[in-house]
């Protein structure tokens, strides 16, 4: 059984930080699902997602970003990543992401870009 | 110019040639190799304008990179009508958009034999190329060839190398969600993660799956368009497709207007067994450019693979709904045994055989022999509406109520209206019971009965004329009594017997689906004088196995037999 835990951290500016642990899979991916959710209930439209300890992401758990996004810009937020290892960020690079999304290496950037956008 | 500044002169071109191969020559990026080059080049020649042309094939050729020219005229095609391996002049008539931009030379990129491009600059009027620059130009070209090859062929294993990922990624997802499928039996849990699925590796979250049986799944899509094309959708989808490509099919004209309608890029058909089952309509990516053939293929997998497991969820869901029913009715044939009698009691003076067979569907059949603290046995007939663990419930009510009658001896007729009342009261009006009980003496051999309409048994008199037992009221469980039963009375003389049935022995079918009917039992029964009473059972039995023989047993079949010895 593939593990994966999603943690939520607040940081200054009403910015949440979702770091997420562990393989990200078709099997997995209700967890994140729930987190996104959660944020979007409770009206938590900065989300920075720190992707330091994620070991794998599979096409089901990219999915889980695009099904949220427009929610999250529609209520005046963005979804910002970052903190990826070369072999994860290779994933969301061949997919095509970078286009649709702030992908920084550190999660200070991403901040950041809150800030000043 | 003086021997020694010629000589001073060519020993820095020396110099400068040798360090720009090294330094181009150690490098795999073509735009580095390209920029040095021109760069070297426009300074030696003290030109302000530069551009390389690369081959494509033939004489297609593209802007490779340039300085000092419009930004828009890098990176596009362009083709050359002669391409040989001598320098160039641009003008009106050749390369006409080179020439607007001020390009008027071309030296040819030369490497093993082949023309691999051109590399074009804006010769001053005043100052035109010398000899020695023309030289100079030619070896640096020919220096450069080697590397541009190596750069090119570098960028072409680097996007091949991309695309290889691409396809690996892709079959991941695909090994993946195989594996993920295979465990799913919840239909809604496929189609959710089949389109977090598409959202991540295609990058669309608008799409439609039409069904050609079934409710369509419609996620972002209104599908109001849909539904009046699906009959040329089907027609059309056999392999995936875009949308674009039937923008001239006037056959399809109405669809392709509905689809263009919806937002629809892309359809994707869906097979089972090789037969197109459904269509996926596919909305825009939000990621890079439109569907590739490779992001259709792997669409094409993905989904096939999602709609096998539809199916499988459907079917597996069928078979528990069918097991769970087979269950239920075997629960309902064990209520229905467990309610019959086990053995016949003796009875002194007369014969008796009962059998009932039961149907598949359990039809709610009761038969019962009790005897009496008085020398009495009551025989009971009965058949309940309906099947299966419903009627068999109802039966056991019945079963119930009729032996804690029996030992109150109350007059039949009025413990009739008690049991009807009962039934009455506790169920349904579309429930209902036909119901015969008698009470047979076998000290005067008198059979008195109630037929609460129930097909009114036989009584075959010794010298083999029939009567039937009709008296009684109405069926048990319709409404309240309201008038009493009435009680009819036979004697029964040596040689006389009684044969009752349920209406599973007169509905009998054959294979035309036609009733065997009471006409042609009573016909039978006639025949059946001096036979012993199992005698007659297993004859009218074997009657009726014989006409309905091929068909299957619509209903339970109940007989009793009992005759006066």
């Amino acid at each position: 059984m593939s593990d994966f835990k999603v943690h939520i951290r607040e940081r200054a500016n009403n910015i949440h930080v979702l770091e997420l642990k562990g393989y990200l899979d078709a099997h997995t991916t209700p967890t994140l699902e729930e987190a996104f959710q959660k944020m979007l209930n409770e009206k938590k439209f900065r989300i920075i997602v720190n992707c330091r300890e994620m070991s794998y992401i599979s096409s089901a758990g990219l999915g889980v970003f695009m099904a949220f996004i427009e929610d999250v810009r529609s209520g005046g937020g963005d979804i910002k990543l970052s903190d990826m290892s070369p072999k994860v960020f290779n994933i969301f690079d061949l997919l095509g992401f970078p286009m649709l999304y702030d992908i920084v290496k550190l999660e200070e950037d991403a901040a950041k870009k809150f800030e000043t956008p | 110019m003086t021997t020694n500044s010629r000589t001073s002169r060519s020993e820095n071109e020396l110099v400068a040639l040798f360090e720009f191969s090294q330094v181009v020559n150690s490098s795999l990026n073509l735009s580095f190799i390209l920029d040095t080059m021109l760069l070297t080049l426009m300074g030696k020649l003290l030109t302000t304008k530069g551009i390389v042309l690369l081959r494509k094939n033939n004489k297609i050729f593209f802007t490779a990179n340039g300085k000092g020219i419009p930004k828009h005229s890098l990176n596009q095609e362009l083709g050359l009508p002669r391409v040989g391996k001598r320098t160039i002049r641009v003008d009106t008539k050749y390369a006409e958009s080179l020439f607007s931009i001020g390009i008027n030379i071309m030296f040819p990129i030369i490497s093993q034999e082949h023309v691999i491009g051109y590399f074009g600059v804006a010769e001053h009027p005043q100052r035109k190329i010398t000899k020695e620059q023309k030289a100079f130009v030619e070896t640096f070209i020919s220096l450069s060839a080697t590397a541009i090859e190596k750069g090119l062929s570098f960028g072409e294993i680097k996007k091949i190398n991309r695309s290889l990922d691409e396809k690996i990624q892709q079959l991941k997802t695909l090994f993946e969600l195989a594996k993920e499928f295979g465990g799913i039996l919840n239909p809604e849990i496929v189609v959710k993660l089949f389109s977090l699925t598409l959202m991540g590796q295609v990058g669309t979250n608008r799409y439609a799956i039409c069904l050609k049986e079934g409710k369509s799944v419609y996620s972002k899509i209104s599908g109001e368009y849909l539904e009046t094309d699906k009959q040329s959708m089907f027609q059309l989808v056999s392999t995936p497709l875009l949308v674009s490509e039937i923008s001239g099919a006037k056959k399809f004209k109405t669809l392709h207007e509905h689809l263009v309608k919806e937002k629809i890029a892309a359809l994707v058909p869906l097979q089972m067994q090789n037969e197109v089952k459904g269509v996926l309509c596919l909305g825009d990516k939000l990621r890079g450019s439109g569907y590739s053939q490779s992001d259709l293929e792997f669409i094409f997998s993905l989904s096939n693979l999602a709609f096998v497991s539809l199916e499988n969820a459907r079917l597996f869901n069928e078979e528990l709904e069918k097991k769970k029913m087979e269950s239920e009715l075997l629960i309902a044939r064990e209520i229905q045994q467990g309610l019959l009698p086990r053995t016949l009691p003796t009875i002194e003076g007369f014969e008796i055989a009962a059998e009932n067979i039961s149907s598949k569907q359990v039809g709610g059949d009761y038969y019962d022999v009790i005897p009496t603290d008085h020398g009495t046995f009551i025989v009971t007939i009965a058949d309940v509406s309906g099947k299966g663990t419903p009627a068999s419930l109802l039966m056991a009510n019945v079963q119930a109520t009729v032996h804690a009658l029996v030992p109150f001896q109350l007059a039949l007729s009025i413990a009739t209206a008690r049991i009807n009342d009962l039934i009455y009261r506790n169920t349904s009006s579309d429930k209902f019971i036909t119901f015969f009980w008698g009470s047979l003496n076998t000290h005067t051999k008198k059979f008195r009965y109630v037929n609460a309409g129930h097909n009114p048994p036989f009584v075959l008199r010794r010298d083999g004329t029939i009567e039937r037992l009709t008296d009684g009221g109405l069926i048990l469980g319709i409404m309240k009594t309201v008038l009493p039963y009435q009680e009819g009375s036979v004697h029964l003389h040596s040689g006389d017997s009684v044969i009752l049935f349920t209406d599973g022995v007169s509905e009998a079918m054959d294979t035309g689906g036609i009733d065997y009917t009471e006409e042609r039992l009573e016909a039978f029964v006639t025949t059946l004088n001096g036979r012993t009473a199992s005698e007659m059972l297993s004859d009218i039995k074997n009657e009726i196995q014989r006409y309905s023989a091929g068909a299957a047993q619509s209903d339970d079949i109940t007989l009793i037999v009992f005759k006066a010895l």
